[in-house]
């Protein structure tokens, strides 16, 4: 057993030393296929990046979100409809809900204000600064990232909005959303349900929508259901739903680009083996001399996977440190757009890489697996030639 | 008898004809001997050292070493057969250029274990060959004739019982070929046997005892003298 370990890490010796004897040409190879993996890598992370803030967002989002819809269009609902839902088993609370966006004329920007009877009920992880008003306290507001750097308010904890009728309504900053829920709360402004309907110019008998809390979240879709018969004119929104979209909208995404990149990682693995079969005179003769010299041809392919094993490994570590400092560091500059949608491109929205073993393993299977197969097997082609060329010149 | 060949033949095919490179060879080695084949270019004396050595299947007929089979044997024990008992010379230098010229020598010894001992010996043989204080240069830093003493060093690396040469001092100067010739007799005294190909009569002038043989059309025979 050790004779054969240390066989093997000879055999590593020669590779490696093979590898900086081929340095001009193995750092080319090094370079591209650190780029692709980087590349798709870049999605893997981003996406992983927004799925994340979107569950953690979501986490204290309504279960059950009810809106009054009118010739397809979202109407103010009937603060009334509350009594009708509480009646359907299995609801535990209606809540109802004002919000509405406001626009910054300033920096172009659109932030939207959301207003709530009581306090709502957000970990600790998700509020990063302050805190909520206190209960029957008006003007408070809690603001996210963006609207602290939109309205550009550095120390001051103050701003205000302009009514529908363009006199101003001022809020005080009670706290600030922490930037790991940026997805869902960069552009928001909290606020009390008095304070929301005041700056709207809402009546006291109506709302934006109703926020339904279930009693068994088992039954969302079932409560769901009742609420859609019970009020026909109406769009019942669950929390499960809104995941799903997103999912659906960044997984669509990613996989667009990465189906493209997938056909660049092809043409390089594609160029790889076309490169490894297609072996140069001096690598045949050097496979040549070895097996004259007494190697055998497990030898030669173990020198072989070893090279290519240290260069593809080297080569998804780097791509993927690449890609994690594109998105935590430069935030997906490449991509945002692509992953983003132009619709939610302001205010903007801070990344944090997402990287799970599931990620890192799906990345290894598709870029260092294929290269590996793509210079072993030509190799192993190439060893089962005639042993004796090197003899003849 | 050390090396016995009996009844070998090796064709090629090329272009709808068949070559035969070696046509039904008898003949045998004994140990420490030395023995040198003669013969014009094309008249089959690589593609018998290939057969003795291991490289080629024949496509008829017996070698044997030791009495072993080389063609009973594996690819495995083939490659350990040449690892550890043939010294191959080839017919041009073969070194590889990426490596040093002490990498290039110390090649058939990658899997042992001692590599102090076995780079003092690789040092003590490049000084035989002349060469010393070249071990840190490449095989393009040399000329050919360095780089063939380079490959005669390498050949001996791993003690080997058997030396099978291919026109070993076709590149060399007058002088250099001396010396080498003088390490060869060194030694095929010491009980080492050699098996020299060339078409160089005044190779095996100076060593004990040769036997030669004259190679032609791939039959091999006996001549007793110069």
């Amino acid at each position: 057993m050790r004779e054969y370990f240390e066989k093997q890490l000879n055999i590593l010796d020669y590779a490696l030393s093979s590898l900086w004897r081929r340095r001009g040409k193995n750092f080319s190879v090094f370079f591209v296929f650190t780029l692709v993996i980087s590349l798709l890598a870049s999605f893997q992370f981003l996406t992983g990046s927004l799925l994340d803030s979107a569950q953690t967002g979501l986490r204290h989002a309504p279960e059950i979100t009810v809106q009054r819809m009118v010739a397809g269009r979202q109407e103010s609902i009937p603060v009334a409809y509350a009594d009708k839902i509480k009646g359907i088993f299995g609801v535990r609370k209606v809540v109802e809900r004002v919000w509405g966006y406001t626009f910054n004329e300033v920096t172009g920007s659109n932030i939207t204000v959301m207003a709530l009877p009581h306090v709502p009920k957000l970990g600790q992880e998700t509020l990063g600064e302050g805190g909520f008003w206190v209960e029957g306290e008006g003007g408070g507001a809690v603001i996210g990232q963006g609207v602290l750097q939109d309205l550009d308010l550095g120390n001051r904890r103050s701003f205000s909005f302009f009514r529908p009728d363009l006199t101003l309504k001022s809020f005080a900053v009670r706290g600030i959303f922490a930037p790991e829920s940026n997805i869902l709360t960069y552009d928001l402004v909290i606020t009390t349900l008095d304070d929301g309907r005041d700056l709207f110019g809402l009546d006291a008998g109506v709302a934006t929508d109703l926020l339904v809390e279930v009693v068994n979240p088992m039954e969302i879709a079932t409560i769901a259901r009742k609420i859609s018969e019970t009020l026909p004119g109406t769009r019942v929104v669950t929390r499960p739903q809104i995941l799903k979209t997103y999912q659906a909208v960044f997984s669509w995404r990613s996989g667009f680009a990465a189906i493209c990149l997938l056909s660049a990682l092809a043409a390089f693995i594609i160029l790889a083996w076309d490169k490894a079969s297609g072996m140069s005179p001096e690598e045949r003769r050097e496979i040549s001399i070895l097996k004259i010299l007494g190697w055998q041809t497990p030898d030669v392919l173990m020198v072989r996977f070893w090279e290519s094993f240290v260069m593809a490994l080297a080569a998804f570590a780097c791509g993927t440190i690449l890609a994690y400092v594109h998105i935590g560091y430069f935030q997906a500059q490449l991509f945002r757009s692509v992953m983003m949608g132009w619709s939610v491109l302001r205010p903007g929205l801070s990344f944090t890489p997402a990287v799970g073993g599931a990620d890192l393993l799906l990345l290894f299977a598709l870029s260092v697996l294929p290269y590996l197969a793509a210079t072993v097997i030509p190799a192993w082609r190439c060893a089962s030639v005639a042993t004796d060329s090197a003899l003849r010149g | 008898m050390y090396i016995e060949c009996k009844d070998l033949l090796k064709t090629y095919r090329s272009e709808g004809t068949i070559l035969t490179a070696v046509d039904h060879v008898d003949f045998g080695v004994e140990r420490g001997e030395f023995v040198v084949i003669l013969g014009h270019s094309g008249s089959g004396k690589t593609t018998l050292l290939s057969l003795i050595g291991g490289l080629t299947n024949p496509d008829g007929g017996t070698v044997c070493i030791d009495n072993i089979d080389n063609w009973q044997q594996t690819d495995g024990e083939l490659a350990v057969m040449r690892n550890k008992r043939i010294g191959f010379i080839f017919q041009f230098a073969s070194l590889i250029p990426t490596l040093t010229v002490l990498e290039n020598i110390l090649l058939p010894l990658s899997f042992t274990n001692d590599p102090q001992g076995d780079r003092q010996y690789a040092l003590e043989l490049l000084e035989r060959v002349g060469l010393s204080g070249r071990q840190d240069d490449l095989p393009g830093q040399l000329s050919g004739g360095q780089q063939r003493r380079v490959a005669i060093a390498r050949s001996f690396i791993n003690r080997p019982a058997i030396i099978l040469a291919d026109e070993p001092t076709g590149d060399l100067d007058e002088v250099t070929e001396q010396e080498i010739l003088a390490i060869f007799k060194k030694f095929n005294q010491r009980g080492v046997t050699f098996l020299v190909v060339t078409h160089n009569k005044d190779l095996a002038l100076d060593q004990d005892k040769p036997r030669f043989f004259d190679m032609q059309n791939g039959s091999l025979r006996e001549t007793s003298a110069l």
